[in-house]
């Protein structure tokens, strides 16, 4: 019996020392369906490469705190973490995250080397000073829902200018039983105070050629064509969008459309399937997608995300291998076969045919992504409290009326000059 | 070290140690975060550049007690904490009143007016938030049945914050009335039956008998309720966000703002220490009040 057991031990610590060089790497992500859809495919990377993968899945806001107070802190706790385009140059600026181009030229995995086919805007979003700091998971843009049922009922075009949308806005806005109370509304788009609200006027203002900062890191948002853009877009949520406008954010304003109430929605192209689920939507088939409305450029609600690797991990390699595989073509296209995403980031994922075949807007999402630019969001370390300025001026002017447009605008650049002087940027 | 485990022995064996469990909570739970606060807020540190920790005195109080947004804000949460805790108070007692007697039922409807104590504040402001949506909100409806056009409570910056008001009054009010019910109960019967003899009516007996013996019980409760309310942050964000524009910010959520968006750390410190400052001017003034009557 005792000698059996020795034996068995032996046996034991043979197959352990096996995985003794086995790494394991440590890897944060957010709640949502391209998360899920990574790690039910974990096995494979693992089976690939031996790595073993910890994962953990938090709510995004929880995600965004738990990855900043592990960067601050250098704990090095997480080896990849999911970081959206906006903290790129904050983190690269205090070297949180570990820079990728020396990693992409001499360590590429031939068959997850997709540096080539990364839509060139997504991965620009990932850049701070020339260098890369991350690869594109997601990339999501910004297209027009519709009630293709109501334009067909009152013979409208899709509104392609700022100008088409204003008008049909307006033709939609009706009561449509005779009772005297609005039943239909044209329009419906972020309006809150808070700064979740802050991508779409930030891409109003870019359609109409203005950036949020110019190259001196000065704010624009008192110049003529952002306050006409403002005016615009204040007038439009004001006169064509449900009540209580000024206190909507994105959940709800999808709600609204999803309920029947309004008709049409600028919005990201990730609520295309919520749209056709008859669970949570009475307008199921109804909508249609087109491109974003365009003034001088198309507006913007772009927004891309990737992985990047913690400058304090102790596994970058390992970490490397993993980020390579999660963000490959060849992963995205075993996905894209499965219909499950939309937000691809690999060209010829976008341009495939099972793409077209699961993703219902697949064409509007391809032409979309050849107009995203990250260059309509202020990509500095201070934005949130840019947002907090902007997203509080507009919500005001969504609420008083567009004629105090003009001083609100005026006030938050005030402010937000004082705010980046402050910060040291002149 | 002799001496050091006799000091422990005679510890040990003495009354002290039997709170000392409670005393380290106490100061790992509460002291130390303060001072940590308070000497977080002499500091200026912005968490995305985690080395760099000025010491910069009091140029973060100076600056924020100029801000006409702090001002703004604090006048706000006043409002919002006076007018909740009045409206709770006297809502309170007549609900006190109303439950200090027996009747059939009294356990369930006791349960049930303490239900909204319990909810998760996120979940209260969830349930509200939809209540007051101008399209598709119950409080809507009713009004629209009654014949009024739907309005946006929360939309609209001049009704957002008795909008908020009214959902804080829903929430705090049960524990309010719960302090006041234990008050009321513990009364002795006596003076009110000499009352009654001497011919006193029922606003007599109230004022002049009912609130002086009931002082205690009801500065517990507005104290504790003022509190409750000044530090009200997650109903109020899941419900505005501080919006439209600013008109619902209050302290909690300026504080909030500051440190977690704008990750100004010593800022929110010297806001959050200000406010501690506050709430102690209050607490004293109250209690102040309460004893110097009578």
């Amino acid at each position: 019996m005792k000698k059996f057991l020795i034996v068995m031990l032996f046996i034991m610590v043979v197959c352990l020392a096996g995985t003794a060089n086995a790494q394991t790497i440590r890897v944060l992500l957010y709640e949502q369906i391209p998360s899920y859809v990574l790690m039910e495919r974990l096995p494979e990377f693992e089976k690939a490469t031996g790595i073993n993968v910890e994962y953990e899945l938090l709510a995004e806001a929880q995600m965004e705190k738990k990855e900043m107070l592990d960067f601050t802190a250098h704990t090095g706790t997480y080896d990849v973490t999911n970081v959206h385009f906006w903290y790129i140059p904050q983190f690269a600026r205090a070297k949180y995250i570990e820079p990728l181009d020396e990693w992409i030229k001499s360590n590429s995995h031939p068959e997850w080397d997709t540096i080539n086919d990364f839509v060139p805007s997504y991965l620009d979003g990932m850049k701070y000073d020339g260098k890369i700091y991350g690869l594109p998971f997601q990339g999501i843009v910004q297209i027009l829902y519709y009630r293709k049922d109501l334009l067909d009922q009152y013979n409208l075009e899709v509104p392609k200018t700022m100008d088409d949308l204003m008008n049909v806005a307006r033709e939609l806005t009706r009561d449509l039983d005779g009772d005297g109370k609005t039943d239909i509304y044209g329009y419906s788009d972020r309006g809150s105070a808070d700064p979740a609200s802050f991508m779409s006027p930030v891409g109003w203002i870019f359609a109409w050629g203005v950036n949020f900062l110019d190259e001196d890191m000065r704010p624009q948002l008192d110049t003529p064509l952002a306050i006409e853009a403002i005016t615009h877009y204040v007038t439009l949520l004001r006169e064509y969008g449900p009540p209580g406008q000024a206190n909507i954010g994105w959940a709800e304003a999808e709600q609204t459309v999803l309920s029947g109430k309004v008709a049409m929605h600028a919005d990201t192209h990730d609520l295309a399937p919520d749209m056709d689920d008859t669970e949570i939507s009475q307008v199921a088939g109804k909508i249609e997608f087109a491109m974003p409305p365009k003034q001088e450029r198309y507006a913007q609600d772009f927004f891309v995300s990737g992985l990047s690797i913690n400058a304090d991990s102790k596994h970058k390699e390992a970490a490397w291998l993993f980020v390579q595989w999660a963000t490959s073509t060849e992963l995205q296209q075993q996905i894209v076969e499965t219909g499950k995403r939309s937000d691809y980031t690999s060209q010829s994922v976008l341009a495939s045919d099972a793409f077209k075949e699961t993703v219902r807007a697949s064409d509007t999402i391809l032409k979309a992504s050849k107009v995203a630019d990250p260059a309509y969001f202020p990509r500095i370390p201070e934005f949130g409290q840019l947002a907090d300025v902007f997203c509080s001026a507009v919500s005001t002017a969504i609420a008083k009326g567009p004629e105090y447009v003009s001083t609100l605008m005026k006030e938050a650049n005030q402010t937000i000059t004082e705010i980046l002087a402050e910060a040291g940027y002149y | 070290m002799f001496f050091i485990s006799k000091w422990i022995k005679k510890f040990a064996s003495s009354d002290y140690s039997f709170i000392l469990a409670g005393l380290i909570a106490l100061l790992a739970l509460v002291v130390y975060p303060t001072i940590y606060a308070l000497q977080l807020s002499l500091k200026k540190w912005n968490l995305t550049e985690s080395t760099k920790q000025e010491f910069v005195g009091l140029s973060n109080y100076i600056n924020i007690l100029l801000d006409e947004r702090f001002i703004n804000a604090l006048t706000r949460t006043l409002i919002f904490v006076l007018v909740g805790a009045a409206l709770s108070l006297v809502l309170g007692f007549i609900l006190a009143f109303l439950l200090n007697r027996d009747f059939p039922g009294k356990g369930i409807i006791r349960a049930c007016l303490i239900v909204p104590m319990i909810v998760t504040p996120v979940v209260v402001g969830l349930v509200w938030r939809f209540m007051y949506n101008a399209e598709l909100g119950m409080i809507n409806y009713f009004l629209e049945l009654l014949g009024f056009e739907p309005f946006a409570f929360l939309g609209n910056m001049n009704t957002v914050l008795p909008a908020i008001i009214i959902t804080d009054v829903w929430q705090y009010t049960p524990f309010v009335m719960l302090i006041l019910l234990a008050g009321l109960e513990s009364l002795s019967p006596v003076p009110f039956e000499a009352a009654k003899i001497d011919g006193a009516n029922r606003w007599q007996t109230f004022r002049y008998l009912t609130l002086p013996l009931m002082k205690g019980p009801i500065l517990v409760a507005v104290l504790f309720r003022i509190m409750l309310s000044f530090s009200a942050f997650d109903t109020i964000f899941v419900m505005t966000g501080g919006g439209p524009g600013r008109a619902s910010e209050t302290l909690m959520m300026y504080v909030y703002r500051l440190g977690f968006e704008h990750w100004h750390m010593g800022k929110a410190s010297a806001v959050g220490i200000i406010m501690l400052f506050i709430l102690i001017i209050i607490s004293k003034s109250l209690i102040n009040f309460a004893n110097s009557n009578q």
